[in-house]
């Protein structure tokens, strides 16, 4: 007895986390698809990487050797190279990283016993050591500079070889191992990028800041990872090769094409879902890699993701590439969850509170594959522009939503609520008016992460919509017209100016009236009703007349001339101009609708009517269409109170109050 | 004189024997009650209206749209305020009063009056004469529910933790037991002590009127661990209330009793489920009753006079 005690004992310690222990994997096979569903090459690729990496699965600890193809795609010759150096980010408090984020991002923290770091160890260009040459540049160590002996000349091609030590973190802001499982994000030395007009470039590589993402050239990726044959990798591409080692280990080499960053994921205890989303009648291969409690989360990330998928495709441009990887995290690596890669995302939202219906892990999902058109083709500049990507995308994710939802329920269809995704985030949100900074803002430059994240998330996808709503209100252009944009800068690196020009010049008018004080200035949209009232008509009493013919009246009874005349007046408090329908509804059940078309800088609009019943609501964006309106409550006024619903607000409280009563007294 | 073991079922018969006894009692506590809930209520609309009956979000809001319901909440900070605050102090006002019902209660399933004149008699005797020590019960009441309050903070740090952890309602169901079991048991203890000392005070009171608070709960701590039947009968009582309410789900599941006969129709339930909760407290303190009844009074203590002359 005592014996079986101990063994069960021994047992459960040995497999402490319940995942039992690593047994060797079957050899991958490798894929059957080229990198891109349709050959390219799609982009310039001026910046191509071959690495050949060696994971330690014991230390979290990657030894790599990179080599960097890089063309001059501009006007002047370049004399140094900058690197980006992401996770010495995490090697000390005192980076920028650490002291702009106080030592948190989303909610998870940094681990006093989990630093990360990359020692760049040498640096060859045709043999020549570099790597004493080179030197941080910045506050910290996430930007290594090197000056080159020769200027690399406009379309000329440098090859760069370096060898590196990459220590993952415990998982913080996107990134690290927890347990056995290891999200591996921006590990590698990445070259910066060449911006401005030709002939005036300048490198764009800025150190690691808490709201920064990423911003990077495109080009191919050539990555061998060599990995503990026990342990399960997804990464960006596809793989080419699959070679089993003699010491336990295995290389696995991916392949992808036309993509500005390689991310991969390492873990023994995942399983891998699969389907097939069908993009112009070609297939791509859908995959969710989670843990085996979360199948039922990974099930509904896939039918999301396939969906996200098609629905983007047909909505913007066809998605290029062949395969589409969604990791699932652990539970207790979520820090690693809801980020984007090319070809590879990282979802989150499995938690039991998320009953089907209440769509937060789907939108996880749909959020971070709509970034690979929203920063993965469309490849904008995260650190100057993140609303570019973060906001357009999430007002695309919306349409997405609505698409494979349904209209107001693609949020929430639980329990008899309904909502949609848009109007749900605003009523979650923060006044989008009183954001001190403006939407176009250097992310690094926001008072805070609540300013950042409503500006580049919230303001500009209810910005957009509400623009949107208003070129729409005639017939539906504003989507093709992102169709255009998208097409036309598919694989470029556009700016916020190149999408306004994109969208005036599909559109044909100018929308300088909506996006100076929308996007470059703060401020938002606050309408109320400020006056409304009604007055029955009637002769008018008083002196009347002149000489012999003076009268007076005084008694207005059977003169009425029947009718009524009512006043309205609405006014927009806030700062940005939206054209708005007002709904009018009278006592008989009539209603009528105007349209307050407010493009110039006009604050308020007075509307009369002389009806034969009086006004009895008045109801501005009856629709709901202006997803910038702060302050709703207030849009949608009765002339005279009525009860009715506060009688049954009160029954339901009051039959609370009661149950608690009873709880705590006799 | 010696009594008889009481079991549960004796305690549980003689909360149906009170309730049919003293069925007007329960019908006088129920409608205070629900004269309180109704003035809280009152003010609830005075308040509500004022504020929503002009705004059609709110009719919305009421109506079940989601996101009228958030964005009231988050505009309307100051209502939402004075409306919970209005209902908590319903809520402790009733805790207050119910010193008095309680010792109301208590005197007539002690004294057992007949008629509806002695029993409104002794109820207000009683509620009255109670009412201070039942005040200084509730003092010692605070200090015994503080192991509670500890255990429930510490279960809430547990459980938000698992419950950040869990994906199916499987993985929730151990941590939601040891997360709010053990705070969950120490206030029914805690609430079970203060109901026996309650019953002891009042029983006690024509012979022992020194009888305080404090040594009643103390008397009712020792008294507990030697008769759980006591909790066996706290549990039955919690089983009808839970009993009740899945009762009141079945009659409401799939009925969406809309417009003014729907609301009257709700209502009507609402109340017939506080009616009936109302009984089954009052029987519940009657099986109480019938057990401190079996209890050994305290010690009296005999002050010696001497005589002068001697």
């Amino acid at each position: 007895m005592v014996r079986a005690l101990l063994l069960f004992v021994c047992v459960v310690a040995a497999c402490g986390d319940g995942l039992g222990t690593p047994r060797v994997r079957p050899l991958p096979a490798v894929d059957a698809r080229p990198a891109l569903r349709v050959p390219g090459p799609r982009s310039p690729r001026n910046a191509n990487y071959r690495i050949d990496a060696r994971y330690d699965a014991t230390t979290h600890r990657i030894e790599a050797t990179q080599t960097l193809t890089w063309k001059n795609l501009g006007g002047t010759a370049v004399a140094e190279l900058p690197f980006h150096l992401y996770l010495n980010g995490f090697k000390n408090e005192t980076t920028l990283f650490m002291t702009s984020s106080r030592g948190s991002h989303r909610g998870f923290h940094t681990h006093e016993d989990g630093w990360g770091w990359i020692d760049v160890t040498s640096i060859r260009i045709g043999g020549e050591e570099l790597r004493p040459r080179a030197t941080f540049v910045g506050p910290d160590e996430t930007v290594l500079s090197l000056p080159l002996s020769t200027p690399v000349a406009p379309d000329a091609t440098v090859e760069v070889t370096l060898t590196f030590t990459a220590q993952l973190p415990q998982v913080v802001a996107r990134t690290g191992y927890q347990g056995a499982f290891a999200m591996v994000a921006q590990w590698f030395p990445k070259v910066g990028v060449r911006i401005g007009a030709r002939g005036y470039e300048t490198w764009e590589c800025p150190p690691f800041h808490v709201n920064s993402e990423f911003f990077a050239d495109f080009g191919v990726y050539d990555v061998a990872l060599t990995v503990p044959d026990t342990h399960v990798v997804a990464a960006t591409g596809v793989l080419v090769e699959a070679i089993d080692l003699p010491d336990a280990t295995r290389t696995l080499r991916y392949h992808a094409e036309d993509v500005h960053d390689f991310a991969w994921m390492i873990d023994p205890h995942v399983e891998v879902m699969t389907a097939t989303a069908q993009v112009d009648g070609t297939p791509v291969e859908v995959r969710v890699v989670h843990r085996a409690r979360q199948r039922g989360f990974a099930r509904r990330h896939l039918q999301a993701a396939v969906g996200a998928v098609e629905t983007f495709s047909k909505l913007f441009v066809p998605y290029p590439w062949s395969v589409m990887t969604v990791v699932d995290p652990p539970t207790d690596a979520m820090a690693a969850g809801g980020m984007e890669y090319p070809t590879l995302v990282t979802t989150s939202g499995d938690n039991v509170l998320m009953r089907p219906g209440i769509r937060v892990p789907e939108f996880v999902t749909i959020h971070e594959i709509g970034h690979n058109w929203f920063q993965g083709i469309l490849a904008s500049n995260e650190f100057r522009e993140a609303w570019l990507d973060e906001g357009v995308n999430e007002w695309a994710d919306t349409l997405v939503m609505k698409h494979l939802y349904g209209e107001d329920q693609s949020a929430i269809a639980w329990a008899g609520w309904k909502a949609d995704s848009l109007p749900l985030r605003r009523a979650l949100s923060s006044e989008l008016g009183t954001i001190p900074s403006a939407v176009a803002t250097t992310a690094a430059v926001f008072p805070d992460d609540a300013a950042y994240g409503d500006a580049s998330y919230t303001k500009t996808a209810a910005a957009l919509a509400t623009l949107q709503a208003v070129i729409d209100h005639e017939q539906p252009r504003f989507v093709a017209a992102m169709r255009r944009y998208a097409t036309d800068w598919a694989f470029r690196h556009p700016t916020g100016a190149d999408l306004w020009a994109s969208l005036e010049a599909t559109l044909g008018e100018d929308l300088d009236w909506f996006v100076q004080p929308a996007f470059q200035h703060p401020g938002g949209v606050d309408f109320a009703v400020r006056t409304a009232s009604c007055r029955a008509n009637r002769a008018a009493r008083g002196v009347f007349g002149e000489g012999s013919g003076r009268h007076t009246v005084v008694d207005d009874r059977g003169t009425d001339t029947a009718g009524y005349t009512c006043h309205v007046v609405i006014e927009n408090r806030g700062t940005i101009p939206v054209p708005v329908w007002v709904e009018f509804v009278f006592d008989d059940g009539t209603r009528e609708r105007q349209y307050w078309d407010h493009r110039d800088s006009s604050r308020w609009r007075a509307f009369d009517f002389a009806r034969s019943s009086p006004l009895a609501e008045v109801s501005i964006d009856p629709d709901g269409l202006v997803a910038l309106a702060d302050h709703r409550l207030d849009d949608h006024v009765r002339i005279d109170g009525d009860r009715h619903a506060t009688w049954r607000a009160t029954a339901r409280v009051t039959v609370w109050t009661q149950a608690l009563m009873q709880v705590v007294g006799l | 004189m010696t009594v008889g073991r009481i079991r549960l079922g004796d305690m549980l018969r003689a909360g149906g024997r009170a309730v049919s006894q003293y069925t007007g009692t329960v019908l006088a506590v129920y409608l205070v009650q629900l004269v309180a809930a109704g003035i809280a209520g009152f003010a609830i609309l005075s308040v509500l209206s004022n504020a929503f009956s002009d705004r059609m979000l709110f009719d919305q809001a009421v109506d079940g749209d989601l996101v009228s319901l958030l964005t009231i909440l988050r505009d309307a900070p100051a209502v939402v305020g004075a409306v919970t605050w209005i209902a908590l102090g319903a809520v402790v006002a009733w805790m207050v009063w119910s010193w008095y019902f309680t010792g109301g209660v208590l005197a007539v399933l002690t004294e057992r009056p007949r008629g509806r004149l002695d029993t409104a008699r002794c109820f207000g005797a009683g509620g009255a004469s109670t009412f201070l020590v039942f005040a200084r019960l509730g003092v010692v009441s605070v200090l015994l529910q503080f192991p509670a309050l500890v255990a429930l903070s510490m279960g809430l740090g547990y459980l938000a933790e698992r419950i950040g952890d869990a994906v199916t309602v499987g993985e929730l169901i151990g941590p939601l037991f040891l997360g709010l079991g053990p705070a969950a048991l120490l206030h029914v203890l805690a609430s079970t002590v203060v109901d026996y000392a309650r019953a002891e005070l009042t029983l006690r009171r024509p012979t022992h009127d020194t009888l305080g608070a404090l040594r009643a709960a103390i008397r009712a701590v020792a008294y507990l661990a030697r008769r759980p039947v006591a909790l066996l009968h706290v549990g039955a009582y919690w089983l009808g209330f839970v009993l009740v309410w899945l009762l009141y789900l079945l009659l409401a599941k799939d009925r969406a009793m809309l417009g003014t006969s729907g609301a009257l129709a709700l209502f009507a339930i609402r109340q017939a489920v506080m009616l009936v909760r109302t009984a089954l407290k009052v029987g519940f303190l009657a099986g109480q009753v019938e057990l401190t009844a079996t209890r050994p009074p305290p010690p009296r203590t005999i002050a010696r006079v001497e005589s002068r002359d001697a």
